[in-house]
């Protein structure tokens, strides 16, 4: 290929890029492929597809990664390519934008002046020198700082307000960029993962979601309670609060000991957060009196379910059931007990102190003072490096937005030309939105001058 | 007085509104679509003043229940009927042309019907995830935009209906009439233009400030919810509408087609979303 050519190519693909048509494209393209996306259900397994839809649209979903299609190489690519249309247009255009804001044209011939949308001239009795102290005064007061050249003989007011709203657009292509930004680098360099945290104990590493595997914390947490609070007199829940310690090298971090998480209240701490998202019953905690049937000083007995607890006499027991109310006497629970010998054995025990059996072969009697449940907390752990840059992003998007729709760039000439000892005034001004009200804001200039000047005569 | 009293008078009041205007739109007297817009903003302070009152009776009830009255479906269909009318009423201080509330004040009365009919009235304790301050922020700019959209569709609509009408019936003398009182189309054009441009910077900051909530709430800004997906198609519709007009020149059918299009994915987004499909906005049920 010879370079003309090549740079014919170069500009036939840089102008389709930066092509507002294209934007319109991917805009509509965006929307549409995202609508598909909330019509099928998404992250199924492929068998699931499969079952559903048949082989032949399920290898259709397959390929075009349907199942995960927010995560799918063409909407990455449609994502890329609405990115680099918004650099490429932005590039394109803002250049101009920049000189037409801090270079403005202070002396624009005569046919642009008139072919304004805003424009009235009239004759002023007095010099010009006398006239243009007043008006610049009168657009000063009521308009913007007013620039004054002088070209040909002739004198030229110049005024703008809101310029920067001329930014608006390109500060929200930014904003965009920003936060796509973030999401990639949350992407490759964050991750997502959950832990379950028994009350009273504690974990140092978390399970990746993506791929089922365990990652180091680098610290761990301890989970010293959870809760859940009811509304009062309902059984609704209002909120889920899980008491959280992190610990460095077993020891307790100050400052991080015991808060409070709770939904939409993460904890933080060094890169990660932690959002309180699940919980459950671990085991239930059963608190016996126990006293030996030889006689004797009685004793607390605290197990848990899952566990099997040692007894002075060397036998152990363990929780073979229970029944939270026995006939309204209170909690009742069946006992399996293990005999030094390796000899097995059953008991019960109650609440109340009229059914305990006093005998039964077992040395100890057992009576049930309560049963409680022990919670696990389920946190979801992320960490997302981006999200600060998505945040900038996000602020960078409103202000953008609200500059380019809620302000704009207005600016006025006013082109003073001696006439037999009087002056020509020439008024022009232009809106790049919201025409209406700049018309009603440039009569109200228009009177004003008007009126100002000839005031002052003496 | 209750928060229902005030709201099954701001709907009697919108009612009433919406026949004087027809009979204005039907016998051209300025005094009645004069009397129907001030019968509209009685409906609107008293629909406002239930808003607030049934915000206040929240935090009267007991077991600390109180929470600003846009988590469910009854409380979200009359705040939306509130935006329109807030919207409308906007419109009309600048614009003056009372006829917009026949298309208008229909919307509303759908939405205040609806939630009348719904009987779900009772004020219900947030699910943990809803108690946020962001829920406020949220909601109101969202509802917002929703109001500055239904305007753009309503004079989108006005702008398809205006043609000049064939043939000498008497029918078609009254239509032409009635279409005789709508603005020029090219001032409906330049409303529909401005409406938008009024909602699309409200809409990214509703959208932004879901993204936030949802960081607190789940850990994630972004998670393809159904509602998340539709709110950001919205956007992109809005956002294809403003460059084709602003930047290409697009005015008249083109533009009002795709406004129509917008305000019906924004419908989608508010409630198809909640009826048909499955998501974190609990609000349909």
């Amino acid at each position: 290929m010879n370079p003309g050519r090549f740079s014919l190519v170069r500009a036939t693909l840089w102008n389709s890029l930066r092509s507002l048509k294209l934007t319109l494209v991917t805009l509509f393209l965006l929307a549409g492929g995202s609508v598909f996306g909330t019509l099928l259900p998404q992250n199924l397994p492929l068998s699931e597809y499969q079952q559903r839809l048949g082989p032949i649209v399920a290898r259709i979903v397959e390929i075009l990664q349907l199942h995960d299609m927010y995560h799918s190489w063409w909407f990455f690519g449609l994502l890329g390519l609405f990115a680099a249309n918004l650099a490429a247009c932005s590039l394109h255009r803002l250049p101009g934008v920049w000189t037409q804001i801090t270079t403005p044209d202070l002396t624009p011939p005569a046919n642009r002046l008139q072919n304004r949308p805003q424009y009235c001239t009239w004759q002023e009795h007095a010099a010009v020198d006398g006239v243009v102290q007043n008006f610049a005064h009168i657009i000063r007061g009521r308009f913007a700082d007013v620039r004054r050249t002088e070209k040909d003989g002739v004198i030229w007011l110049f005024a703008q307000r809101q310029a920067w709203s001329r930014f608006g657009a390109y500060v929200t292509h930014v904003a965009i960029l920003v936060i796509l930004l973030g999401g990639v680098v949350g992407g490759i360099c964050g991750f997502r993962g959950y832990v379950t945290i028994a009350e009273g104990q504690s974990v140092d590493h978390l399970i990746l979601q993506t791929a089922q595997s365990a990652r180091p914390l680098g610290f761990s947490v301890r989970c010293d309670q959870f809760s859940v609070d009811y509304y009062p007199g309902s059984d609704r829940p209002r909120e889920f609060r899980s008491l959280l310690t992190v610990l460095e090298n077993g020891r307790e971090v100050p400052g991080q000991v015991r808060v409070p998480v709770r939904v939409n209240h993460p904890l933080h701490y060094r890169g990660m957060t932690f959002y309180q998202s699940d919980y459950g019953v671990d085991a239930y905690v059963f608190r016996f009196l126990v006293t030996p049937q030889s006689g004797g000083q009685s004793f607390d007995l605290v197990m848990s379910s899952d566990k099997t607890a040692s007894l002075p006499d060397g036998t152990s027991v363990a929780i073979a059931g229970y029944v939270a109310d026995f006939g309204g006497q209170g909690p009742a629970a069946g006992l399996e007990i293990f005999y030094p010998g390796g000899e097995r054995g059953r008991a019960m025990a109650f609440h109340d102190p009229e059914l305990i059996s006093k005998d039964g072969g077992f040395p100890y009697a057992f009576r049930l003072m309560s049963i409680e449940e022990r919670f696990y907390t389920g946190l979801q752990v992320n960490s997302d490096p981006g999200v600060p840059l998505v945040w900038l992003g996000c602020l960078l998007l409103v202000a953008g937005t609200l500059a380019a729709f809620y302000f704009s760039h207005q600016r006025l000439w006013v082109r003073l030309q001696q006439e037999n000892g009087a002056t020509r005034v020439f008024f022009a001004g232009h809106s790049h939105r919201h025409q209406e009200a700049f018309a009603k804001r440039f009569e109200n200039l228009c009177h004003a001058l008007q009126q100002g000047a000839s005031k002052e005569q003496p | 007085m209750t928060s229902f009293n005030l709201l099954s008078g701001a709907t009697s009041a919108y009612f009433l509104a919406f026949w004087l205007m027809v009979t204005y739109a039907a016998t051209h007297r300025e005094v009645l679509g004069r009397i129907g817009v001030g019968v509209t903003w009685f409906g609107f302070i008293s629909h406002g003043a239930g808003i607030g009152l049934r915000w206040y009776e929240s935090y009267q009830l007991p077991g600390g229940v109180g929470h600003a009255p846009f988590a469910n479906f009854y409380e979200s269909v009359v705040f939306f009927g509130w935006a329109i009318v807030l919207a409308f009423l906007l419109l009309d201080l600048r614009l003056r042309r009372r006829v917009l509330g026949v298309f208008v004040l229909p919307l509303v009365l759908v939405c205040m019907g609806w939630a009348q009919l719904s009987g779900r009235d009772a004020i219900e304790p947030l699910m943990p995830a809803l108690r946020s301050r962001w829920l406020t922020y949220h909601v109101i700019s969202c509802f917002l935009a929703y109001g500055a959209f239904a305007m753009s569709f309503c004079v989108s609509v006005m702008y398809l209906l205006k043609q000049p009408a064939h043939g000498d019936s008497r029918f078609a003398r009254r239509w032409q009439g009635f279409l005789n009182l709508f603005p020029g189309r090219d001032i409906l054009d330049d409303i529909n233009y401005r409406a938008v441009a009024i909602g699309f910077p409200i809409w990214t900051v509703g959208i932004v400030t879901g993204a936030a909530w949802a960081n607190y709430a789940w850990g994630r800004y972004w998670s393809w919810d159904p509602k998340e997906t539709w709110s950001l198609i919205v956007w992109f519709i809005y956002a294809a509408f403003l460059h084709a007009r602003l930047t290409r020149g697009w005015t008249g059918r083109a533009t009002v087609w795709l406004a129509i299009g917008g305000f019906l994915a924004t419908l989608f987004c508010y409630l198809g979303v909640n009826l048909l499909l499955t998501g974190l906005h609990s609000y349909g049920g």
